[in-house]
């Protein structure tokens, strides 16, 4: 440090200055300089979360208990087993972890604690959205937001065709398999991102820019006139902003792995993408045809 | 209990009751409205047959209520077992229009062939609706019996909508 200073003081010209700028500055951007930190409190290590640490979609047959076919005629849809083993997991590292505790979780500032975790395996954000059929609409909502609220989690958006929900990652299997079983289910699609090259990158960022605002600070500390303080206070700055904006990154991805989203549409797949491969339009034009609406849409009488 | 089409419960007369006694001896095609039906429903009490030949029904009905029984005949052609049909309008319905498929069932019709009913519900202007469709295939034709109205009213009338549907006969 002294010897920076030093550098600093001797220099006369703006190209001196400039070189040990550009001296601290790397150290910001020198990802492998640290080693790796745990994950934050309250980010759940998953373990191996079996079928979900692939993205899954299928369209879903009828209703397990009027039919036990599960068929699909879809390439996707064989993804999907009756006995839901499809979505099978291992117990993440966190299950008895209190949803209090996970809401509460403050990513930025990581506890050494959580170190064994993080060697466990990837870090997972885990997503669901469910096409749900449109029949009793408000009650279903009610349903579903009812099972976010029992399982810790809550009520992220609703409108009249969807409703979003949050809820603790170890409760995500247990959160789709009940909302399952509120509505009929036209298709489902699962999946889980694997963000643990970027939470690793995002802490050693920050933990370098922590190091280099220190020496800011320290150089802040030793300026002898204003011309100096000024170009300190300037990268201070700086380096501050870069520090805040990594913090948000850490503390928003914490937040996507604690607890997982889960979207339920209430309107058939087909209108959403078009390109759906279980929609299949038969050649038979009285199929399209039945419907609530043709069956009550009476004539007049003479 | 069903009765025919069309019978008024007006003041009994000596007449009245000779033209009910012999329209009810009718055979019950006459109940269709419309020529060429391969089928019979007769419609609940108090349900009325509605006029409308050259219609996607072969038989329509009305409550006062708006509970509707309809009766739609299609040539099996190229034919298709009764699994295919079910199949195809099991999955128009769920998966392009959003119907829940609530439950399904066997069903035998009063003439004897096997079909299968599937009970639908979706929201319409925003409340609750049942949608019945039940599936008859023979060498010829597809029957599909539809039965739908707004969820409470078309409960009040299930057991009726039930008892004709069991009386359903193909010729």
């Amino acid at each position: 440090m002294s010897e920076t200073w030093m550098r600093w003081k001797s220099s006369r010209g703006s190209a001196v200055r400039g070189q040990a700028l550009l001296f601290v500055l790397a150290l910001v951007g020198c990802g492998g300089a640290s080693a790796y930190a745990p994950p934050p409190s309250g980010v759940t290590r998953a373990e191996s979360y079996g079928g979900y640490a692939e993205a899954e979609s299928a369209p879903m047959a009828a209703p397990a208990s009027m039919s036990a076919d599960f068929e699909s005629d879809s390439v996707a849809g064989e993804l999907a087993r009756p006995d839901g083993a499809m979505i099978a997991q291992a117990a993440p590292a966190a299950q008895g972890a209190a949803p209090a505790a996970q809401g509460a979780a403050t990513p930025a500032t990581p506890p050494r604690a959580a170190a064994d975790d993080a060697q466990r395996g990837p870090l997972l954000i885990y997503q669901a959205t469910l096409h749900l059929s449109v029949f009793e609409v408000e009650a279903t909502q009610r349903s579903v937001i009812a099972v976010a609220q029992e399982l810790g989690g809550f009520l992220a958006r609703q409108s009249d065709q969807q409703v979003v929900i949050r809820v603790p990652a170890p409760k995500f299997r247990d959160a789709l398999a009940r909302i399952e079983e509120t509505g009929d289910v036209l298709h489902r699609n699962v999946e889980a991102l694997d963000v643990s090259e970027e939470f690793r990158d995002v802490q050693i960022r920050l933990r370098n820019a922590e190091v280099v605002r220190d020496r800011l600070a320290a150089l802040m500390a030793q300026a002898r006139n204003v011309e100096e303080a000024l170009a300190v206070q300037n990268e201070l700055e700086r380096i501050t902003g870069v520090i805040e904006q990594l913090k948000g990154r850490l503390q928003f991805l914490g937040d996507r792995i604690a607890f997982s989203t889960i979207t339920v549409f209430f309107q058939p797949a087909a209108t959403a993408t078009t390109d759906q491969p279980d929609v299949f339009r038969l050649p038979f034009p009285w199929l399209d045809e039945l419907s609530l609406r043709s069956l009550l849409n009476l004539p007049y009488q003479d | 209990m069903n009765r025919p089409f069309r019978l008024r419960s007006t003041a009994p007369s000596l007449t009245r009751v000779a033209l009910t006694a012999a329209l009810a001896a009718l055979p019950l095609t006459s109940l269709a409205g419309c020529g060429g039906t391969a089928s019979h429903l007769a419609a609940p009490t108090n349900f009325l047959e509605l006029d409308e030949p050259g219609e996607s029904y072969a038989q329509r009905a009305t409550s006062a209520e708006g509970v509707v029984l309809a009766v739609r005949e299609v040539e099996n052609e190229p034919y298709g077992p009764l699994a295919f049909w079910v199949e195809a309008i099991k999955r128009r319905m769920r998966n392009v229009r959003g119907y829940a498929l609530v439950e399904e069932r066997d069903v035998r019709a009063a003439s004897g062939e096997a079909g299968k009913q599937l009970r639908f519900g979706h929201d319409e202007a925003g409340g609750p609706y049942h949608f019945w469709l039940t599936i008859f295939v023979t060498d010829d034709y597809v029957f599909v019996v539809e039965a739908g109205g707004k969820k409470d009213l078309f409960e009040t009338a299930q057991p009726e909508i039930e008892r004709a549907l069991a009386a359903y006969r193909i010729d």
